[in-house]
């Protein structure tokens, strides 16, 4: 279980303090996927790296399994998996090196990762260009090697952010499964995506951040019901329009 | 750790290795560069330019003779004063080489050279020699050759290097410092800003060990540039013919012995430069601004004859230094060494003297204590001690050592200490011995303590031979004690009551001016006590090295083993007659890796 505890993170921006994030509170069962939504700059990358530990809180503090991010990756090493929205490939890798060498760092037995890379490049249609150096394959397989350097290991908290851009319509179903599959496994998952259809088409709850505070926090079936079945994409733009 | 690491430079090695401009630039254009200069190194020879002063004695009066002398008077490199022995003599600082010429008949001559083995001139002087008196067909008996070091053993020290060009390895170490450079960039900016560092980051491995393993990937990029580069150079040395196998042999372990060691520095200067670096190419200009001033100075270095070891260069202040002391060179040439030399010397400088200029290193703030002296007691009470220590130690001319020593320890350093550390009611648990430290804590600080010995001795030894004339040894007192009475009065008693007494109570004292400037202090005494005016600054950063360990690990014992330590070398060395702190390659590998490790310790903070 993720808690966020009264979480607030600060920049300087031209010598002014501005507040990125302010008192965000939530807490992420496990086995749960959460569609992280909001407007360019309300917070979403920052809340998701100081989730993982590349930013540190201002105040507040952010706990898996009532363990601090530092302790719990002591315990369980690389059970925190993110994919940064602006993640490069290693150009001059191909993909099998490129996924081989994350599956040493997170220190998967060789037979295991032999058959989940087999697995999952099948899912994904990667097979034929396993081989090819990444510099010269198209962006979407790029981003379908990022993503799957993320979940090959199977961890138990996987934090994505903008995992389905330039992937293609099929393969974002693709995608769509091997998260879910995660999520049978009792994996949580938070996404963050401005693509509002695939977030209602796996999430089990939403969060809605805007200028840094939470504006929703609901499932996503008490939300439907609420508002008499409306698209999840209608019911936010009423949100954001109110305010 | 070990798998994380070796996946990273695995993964960098094979990235630099499919980038062809990184090999192009780093491995091909040097080695395009080679052959043309081995073609032109006579040109680069110095002493093909300079004129060579030959004192020429002759007693003879034949017509070999004569042409021989008329096929020197015909070199223009050679100026020859014929010197009666009746009126004047040969000048040992003018002449070069001298000829003595004597016949037993009017047919055949004896001749006689005597040159000297330290200087270049000298030894080319003798081999444009016998390749005239081989061409002017001189009948001589026999030949003899002298080298003036043999009688005249004025100059031990710099005996060994023999090499002669010793232009070559500096141009080398160019060579790997630029195929480095490159692989800096790319490798540690080039991720920054292509934001691969931050999968990197999110992955949680533990920041030190990218850093290490970045800094290992420049290392083995360069040791392979540099390998190839030898490659190509033993290559097209032996199409153009332009040494005997044996001198390229000897120059290549040359090459091998003085420059890895400098390309453990080199690497970890290149990825701080990057890792400061916001772009790539901000990253390149400022590698190639440090590379042309090095290249600058190596070249105007080389060229200049120098009767010492080669490795000195490595120390570039020390270097301009000995130019100007021994080579009465002129004014304008020392100026612009001393300028050439300030930019490598700030960066020396920089990070020798990280120890006390940066907090976030020691990392010893732990609860920032701040508050004025209560009482002038301790700093009186120093000073009574000191004044005391002073004027009765150099009176008491007893012949017991033992009791000496013991006396010394325990009246001026284990007794006040105790005392006043019962007296202080503030005193902190991590003083009292009251933790045990842990296995690796005294591995580490005992065998960072073998590496500064080492790199200190080193310096002293060179700092010594640079402005005294006599070598200061260690007490003679050594020698002539057992080695077991040798171990418990200078090791274990001194450790003992010393760090009580400097570490335990006065860096602690003054620590709450803020813990660097009480280990600054207490490491100000500490040298001080020891009245020793030429080991002042060696002393100075022993005493910080084994305050910051006691403030560090919140344990005084681990700056008692480490002082354990140091005094237990001194005393195999000299209880032994060893001496392998001389030695350039143990001195330069320490002072390395002393420098790589400080600047590690540095750099986690700021990747």
């Amino acid at each position: 279980m993720i808690k966020v505890d009264k979480v607030s993170k600060t920049f300087t921006k031209n010598n002014e303090l501005f507040y990125a994030l302010r008192d965000i509170n939530f807490e992420l069962n496990n086995g749960e996927i959460c569609g992280l939504i909001g407007l360019n700059g309300a917070g979403k990358t920052t809340l998701l790296r100081l989730m993982v530990g590349v930013y540190s809180c201002t105040n507040g503090s952010i706990n898996y399994d009532e363990q601090n991010i530092k302790d719990f990756n002591k315990s369980h090493p690389f059970q925190i998996s993110f994919l940064s929205s602006d993640t490069q490939v290693y150009q001059r890798l191909t993909i099998r090196e490129y996924l081989h060498f994350f599956a040493k760092i997170k220190q998967i037995e060789k037979y295991t990762f032999e058959k989940r890379l087999l697995e999952y490049s099948q899912k994904l249609n990667l097979e034929p260009e396993l081989d090819s150096i990444l510099e010269h394959t198209s962006t979407g397989t790029k981003q379908k090697a990022a993503f799957l350097s993320a979940v090959i290991n199977q961890p138990q908290y996987l934090i994505l952010d903008e995992p389905f851009a330039n992937v293609d319509i099929l393969m974002v179903d693709e995608m769509l499964n091997i998260i879910k599959d995660l999520q049978y496994n009792g994996s949580s998952v938070i996404i963050s995506s401005h693509n509002l259809y695939e977030i209602e088409s796996i999430a089990d709850s939403v969060l809605l951040i805007d200028s840094g505070l939470i504006k929703l926090r609901e499932s996503l079936t008490l939300l439907k019901n609420e508002n008499q079945g409306n698209t999840l994409k209608s019911i936010i733009l009423e949100l954001l329009k109110e305010s | 750790m070990r798998s994380t690491v070796f996946a990273i430079i695995k993964k960098d090695l094979t990235e630099i290795l499919r980038n062809k401009r990184a090999i192009i630039s780093a491995l091909f254009l040097p080695a395009l560069f080679i052959p043309l200069l081995v073609f032109f190194q006579p040109l680069f020879d110095v002493s093909s330019t300079v004129e060579i002063h030959v004192a020429l004695y002759d007693y003879t009066t034949n017509d070999a003779s004569t042409n021989f002398i008329k096929a020197l008077n015909a070199d223009e490199r050679f100026i020859i004063d014929k010197i009666n022995p009746l009126i004047n003599q040969a000048d040992e600082n003018k002449h070069d080489i001298s000829i003595l010429l004597h016949s037993e008949n009017t047919e055949q001559n004896q001749l006689m050279i005597v040159y000297n083995s330290n200087s270049l001139k000298s030894q080319k002087a003798y081999e444009y020699i016998t390749n005239i008196l081989i061409n002017s067909e001189v009948n001589t008996i026999y030949t003899t050759v002298t080298d003036i070091n043999d009688f005249e053993k004025t100059d031990t020290q710099s005996n060994n290097s023999n090499s002669p060009f010793k232009a070559y390895p500096w141009i080398f170490l160019l060579f790997g410092f630029s195929g480095a450079a490159f692989i800096a960039s790319e490798i540690v900016t080039g991720e920054k800003e292509r934001h691969t560092l931050e999968t990197l980051f999110s992955l949680q491995i533990n920041r030190p060990h990218i850093l290490i393993a970045k800094y290992f990937s420049i290392l083995i990029f360069s040791v392979l540039s540099l390998l190839f580069n030898l490659l190509i150079m033993g290559l097209s040395i032996v199409f153009f013919n332009t040494m005997a196998i044996g001198d390229l042999l000897n120059e290549i372990f040359i090459v091998v012995y003085a420059l890895f060691p400098a390309l453990f520095l080199l690497s970890a200067i290149l990825t701080h430069i990057s890792l400061k670096a916001k772009s790539i190419h901000e990253a390149r200009s400022i590698e190639s601004v440090f590379f042309l001033f090095f290249s600058a100075i190596i070249i105007g270095t080389s060229f200049i004859e120098l009767n010492s070891s080669i490795y000195l260069r490595l120390l570039p202040f020390v270097n301009s230094i000995i130019i100007i002391k021994e080579m009465h060179i002129s004014t304008l040439t020392a100026i612009y060494l001393l300028i050439s030399n300030f930019l490598p010397m700030l960066l020396l400088l920089q990070y020798g003297m990280i120890f006390i200029s940066k907090d976030k290193v020691l990392d010893i703030a732990i609860s920032p204590r701040k508050g004025r002296y209560k009482s002038l007691l301790p700093l009186i009470f120093v000073l009574i001690n000191y004044i005391l220590f002073v004027t009765i130690i150099p009176v008491w001319t007893g012949n017991n050592f033992i009791y000496r020593t013991l006396f010394t320890q325990f009246a001026f350093f284990l007794l006040p200490a105790i005392l006043l550390l019962s007296l202080n009611k503030r005193t902190n648990k991590w003083l009292l011995f009251k933790k045990t430290p842990r296995f690796t804590e005294i591995l580490l600080s005992s065998g960072f303590t073998i590496i500064i010995f080492f790199a200190i001795n080193y310096y002293q030894s060179y700092f010594n031979s640079l402005f005294t004339s006599n070598i200061i040894t260690t007490e003679k007192s050594l020698t002539i004690q057992g080695l077991w009475q040798s171990l418990l009065f200078m090791c274990l008693v001194p450790a003992l009551s010393e760090e009580l007494f400097f570490r335990a109570y006065l860096a602690e004292h003054w620590s709450r001016l803020g813990d660097r400037k009480g280990i600054f202090i207490s490491a100000i005494i500490f040298a001080l006590f020891h009245q020793n005016n030429n080991e002042l600054f060696s002393l100075f950063i022993l005493g910080i090295w084994f305050a910051y360990l006691a403030f560090h690990y919140r344990n005084i014992w681990l700056a008692i083993i480490a002082h354990f330590t140091n005094n237990l070398l001194v005393v195999i060395h000299s209880h032994f007659n060893l001496e392998f702190y001389k030695s350039h390659i143990v001195g330069i590998c320490s002072l390395a890796l002393l420098f790589t490790a400080v600047y590690l310790a540095r750099a986690k903070k700021n990747i």
